[in-house]
Order: structure tokens, then sequence, then C-alpha cells
């Protein structure tokens, strides 16, 4: 069963209408690239007809199938590295769109908190050309959007949208972090004084 | 928050010399009552907790002269107290080689030495007993490591660990919270550092230098018998005077003095005494050295496994009776005396 999850969620960026929300909100890991099952990632309304998607999603599943119980894999291999390469630039392009959605998802949630652009980059930002998003702009530019503008080849988004380590935390930030969710707790660094010199001085004598 | 005045600590585990005396020699005497009449002194700790004594007596006229021969020799009381010892020091280095957090090797130790006041070292193993110690120190002080990891972690069974958790909670009376001299130390520091304010700006820097110093002291001072004898407010007092003959960043006399203005209910003359007699127990109290504990380890097999003695006499006559070869006596040695720990 687990092999199976993993082969689904490496065809994922897949089918986002198929799977279910559950596996395109656990996000998917780019990093056994040997499979690279993660092209099959077209959606309802790049098919003309319903029942060309549905053909699409029958032969997808039949890819799982053969992959999961070990039939013909060579063979399917095959059929997945055929397909890669006809339609690279779809692929690019419909995984660039999912990143700036799930991205849009993100913010929204979190209500843009840890973003903090000084105001010099915000100068820069609001000059930027209308097509592009803020935080592509933000030093260390993670989240880049490429644009399916034209032809020539196109950024892969890099570092999806929920890795938690965004902001690079060095040691200090880490400090802080810790003593203020202490202190969020009623602790103060008093506290620790004087219960020490409560038990240093309560216990100086048995009588 | 926890409060010495009205812990068990104080009330039950601070006793006087005398007391500490008696009941090792209670102990003693019953191991070595059980051993002329049973043969062993093995207290077996059964799945559930229970103990099982040895349990069929000597049959002195059967056997007759050759059971009395093969008698294994009891320890006394002093060789208890070195095995206890080289375990507690063992306690120690197994906790630094885990990197537990300091309270959790004090906790342990106390345990040890509080379970050894009602049992012998010849009725419960002591490395046993010394592992189900580290288990329950860590439990109690917020640092839980389950039986496995700890087995892991020194290769020990953690069946054996688990089989002994209820015989070392019962001995120790399930009084269970220990007051170690660190945070005692740490607050006497605090009171130090309002002391010496005005006098110089690298105080702070010596006051560092000599916590690490005291810590160290009292490291060495929890594997005496001190512990039992003081309380831990005391025994940080004594370490940081003792520490501070070597470091030198306060005048402690006119600390002390200061100290016993403020609380009228000590004086100096007693805490000086005080202080004096545990230098002078830390002082007396020595390391065993394993070549002195490979006899005594030994005589402990044989008085909780007189099987084994038996084993080995056997295997003794068998060589002297064989061709001499001198390398299968060297060999015979080395299995009888494996080391007190792996």
């Amino acid at each position: 069963m687990n092999k199976e999850v993993s082969i689904r969620r490496q065809i994922a960026s897949l089918h986002p209408a198929h799977v279910g929300a559950g596996l395109r909100i656990l996000g998917f890991t780019e990093s056994s690239s040997e499979w690279k099952l993660h092209e099959y990632n077209k959606r309802e309304d790049d098919f003309p007809s319903l029942r060309a998607y549905n053909d699409y999603l029958e032969e997808v599943e039949d890819i799982i199938i053969n992959l999961v119980e070990g039939v013909d894999v060579q063979a399917t291999k095959d059929k997945v590295a055929k397909y890669q390469e006809e339609n690279a630039e779809q692929i690019v392009a419909s995984r660039a769109r999912k990143a700036e959605e799930q991205a849009a998802a993100l913010r929204q949630e979190n209500g843009f908190p840890e973003i903090k652009v000084s105001n010099g980059e915000q100068v820069a930002l609001q000059a930027a050309p209308s097509g592009q998003y803020a935080p592509a702009l933000l030093p260390g530019g993670l989240y880049m959007q490429p644009r399916p503008a034209g032809s020539g080849p196109q950024p892969v988004p890099v570092g999806g949208p929920f890795n938690n380590d965004s902001v690079p935390e060095d040691e200090e930030a880490r400090r802080v972090r810790i003593e203020r969710a202490a202190r969020a707790g009623g602790w103060t660094a008093d506290i620790v004084r004087k219960r020490a010199l409560q038990e240093a001085l309560g216990s100086l004598w048995v009588n | 928050m926890a409060d010495f005045q009205t812990s068990t600590h104080r009330q039950h585990w601070i006793l006087s010399r005398q007391d500490l005396a008696q009941k090792y020699q209670i102990a003693n005497q019953r191991a070595i009552q059980m051993l002329l009449k049973y043969g062993a002194t093995r207290v077996e700790v059964q799945q559930d907790g229970s103990l099982v004594y040895p349990g069929t007596p000597l049959e002195t006229e059967r056997n007759g002269t050759e059971r009395h021969t093969s008698l294994p020799e009891p320890l006394t009381i002093d060789e208890e107290f070195l095995i206890r010892r080289y375990y507690e020091l063992k306690i120690q280095q197994v906790c630094a080689a885990f990197a537990f957090p300091n309270k959790i090797q004090a906790t342990a130790v106390l345990f040890f030495k509080r379970f050894y006041l009602q049992w012998s070292v010849m009725e419960h193993d002591p490395k046993h007993i010394m592992l189900t110690c580290i288990y329950l120190s860590c439990k109690v002080e917020e640092f839980h490591v389950s039986a496995e990891e700890l087995g892991k972690g020194i290769q020990q069974d953690p069946q054996v660990v688990l089989k002994n958790e209820l015989t070392v909670l019962q001995g120790l009376h399930f009084d269970l919270i220990v007051y170690a001299p660190y945070r005692s130390l740490d607050g006497f520091l605090f009171d130090m550092e309002n002391f010496v304010q005005g006098t110089n700006n690298s105080s702070t820097q010596k006051l560092q230098e000599l916590k690490e110093a005291a810590k160290f002291v009292v490291d060495t001072v929890i594997l005496t018998d001190c512990p039992l004898l003081f309380t831990p407010g005391q025994l940080a007092l004594a370490a940081l005077r003792k520490a501070n003959l070597e470091e030198r960043a306060v005048d402690f006399e006119r600390y002390l003095q200061s100290l016993c203005d403020r609380h009228p209910k000590h004086t100096f003359k007693e805490l000086t005494l005080t202080f004096d007699a545990i230098d002078t127990t830390v002082d007396v109290s020595r390391q065993p050295k394993e070549a002195d504990l490979m006899p005594i380890d030994r005589k402990l097999k044989y008085c909780r496994n007189p099987g084994l003695q038996d084993e080995s006499k056997k295997r003794e006559r068998k060589v002297k009776h064989k061709s001499k070869r001198v390398s299968q006596d060297t060999s015979m040695t080395t299995t009888v005396d494996a080391s007190p720990m792996v």
C-alpha cells in the first residue's frame, strides 16, 4: 500500500481533480526523479472534451497499476519517458501554474506575516511589471513566478511553497523565538533566580 | 514549587553518621545470615515485581563437610562500600555518555545510595540496580527515555530494568523527589552576585569560573556518603568554599558572615564546622581502583551464585590434574573474574 501511495504521489502534481484534495495539499516530492511520473499533471480544462479527459485519466491509472504490480515495468517506463518528451513544455507550464496557486493559498492563510520588506524594496516592488507577484522580488527570491509568456525556456519554480524554512532561521532568531514562547507561558528569568535562592537558603539547615 | 523544608528528602533521608553505619550493618548482617542459611544471597526479582529469596536451607548433614568449605565468603561493609562507589561513578559516566542533563546523574546516584541503605549489595545485583536507577531518574526528572533506548545505548537487556523497577521504588519507599546541590549552588551564586556587586568588573567572569569549578566539586561530593548526611544547601556552600580556595573569586569568609547576619538562624561557627566535616569526608574517601575491585567483584559473584564457585573449583582441579598448560590457566582466570561492568 505504501508503494502505491508513493507512486501516486510521484505521478502527482497530477490530476488534482482526480486524486483528490488530500494528496494535493500534502504536496509532492520531486526527490525521486527517477520515476519522472510527475509530469502527468494535465487538468480537466486542458482537454477538449470530458471523454478525452477520462481517457487520459484511465491511461494514468493503467500506468500506476503496472508500476505497483510490477507488470511490464520497462514498457510502462518507456511510455512515461515518451510522454515526457512530447509534453515537456506543457508540463512545466502547468507546474508553474500549480505553484502559483499554492503560493496564493498559503499567503491567504498566513496573511503575509513574515514578509518584511524594507522601504527601498517596496518601491522597487511597486515599480515592477504588473504581471509579477510581490514575493518574487524578495531577496532570495523563493517564489519565482515563471510566466508562460511566449516561447523560450521557462524557469521551473524552485522550492515548493510549503517549504517551512522559507525564512532562513539562524541561531539568534531561534533563541528569540524560544524565549518569546516561554514568556508567553508566563515564565520570567526572575523565576529561576527566586527558585534557586529559595532552595539554597531554605536547605541550609535541617532543624 | 518544590520546598525543601517540607520534603521527604529532609524528613527521611538526611541521617546521622550512626544511623548510616547502623543501616549498612543491618543490611550486611542480613545478607550474611542468608548466606549461612541458604548458601546464596541473591534475591530474585520476578516479572511481577515480587521477590524470591534463596529458598532451600543448606543441608549440612547430608553433604557434610564439602558443603561447608564451598560456602562463598561474604563481603565486608568496606568492600560493599567500594563496590557501591564504583557503580556510582559508573552511573555518572553512563549519564555523561548519554549526554543527559546534570541533575539526572545526581538523582540516579542518590537513588542508588538510598536503595543500598535498605538492601545489601549481595542481595541485589548492583549493575541491574544501577540501570534501573538511571531509568527511574530519567522519569522523575522529566527526561523520559524508554527502557529500550537505554538498553540499546549500553547494550544491556531492557527487561532487566523493567523487572527491577518496582523493587527499586519500594526500596526508596517511593520518595522520589531528590534535591541535588546544583540548584542551591546557583542560588548561592546569585546571592553572591548581589554581594560582590560594587567591587570589580571582572567579577561576573570570575563567578562563572567559580560556578564551573564548584559544579565539578559537587560531582565528587555526590559520590561520597555526604548527600545522605548533609542538606543540599550545606553541600553547595561547602563546594563553593572549596572551589573558591582555588579560584579566589570572592572573599568567602565575608560572604558567609553577611549570610549569617541576614539569616540569624545560622551561626557562622556552625556552618564552618559543617563545611569542615564535609571536606574531611570527601578527602578521606577515595575512588577504588579497578585492580582492587576485581577480587571483591569475584566474591560478590560467588555470593550471589555459589554454583559459579563450585564450577570454577572443578575447573581448577581439572586443569591441575591434566598436563600443566600455562595458557589454559590464564584463560581460565579471565573467564572467572569477568569485569564488573560491560
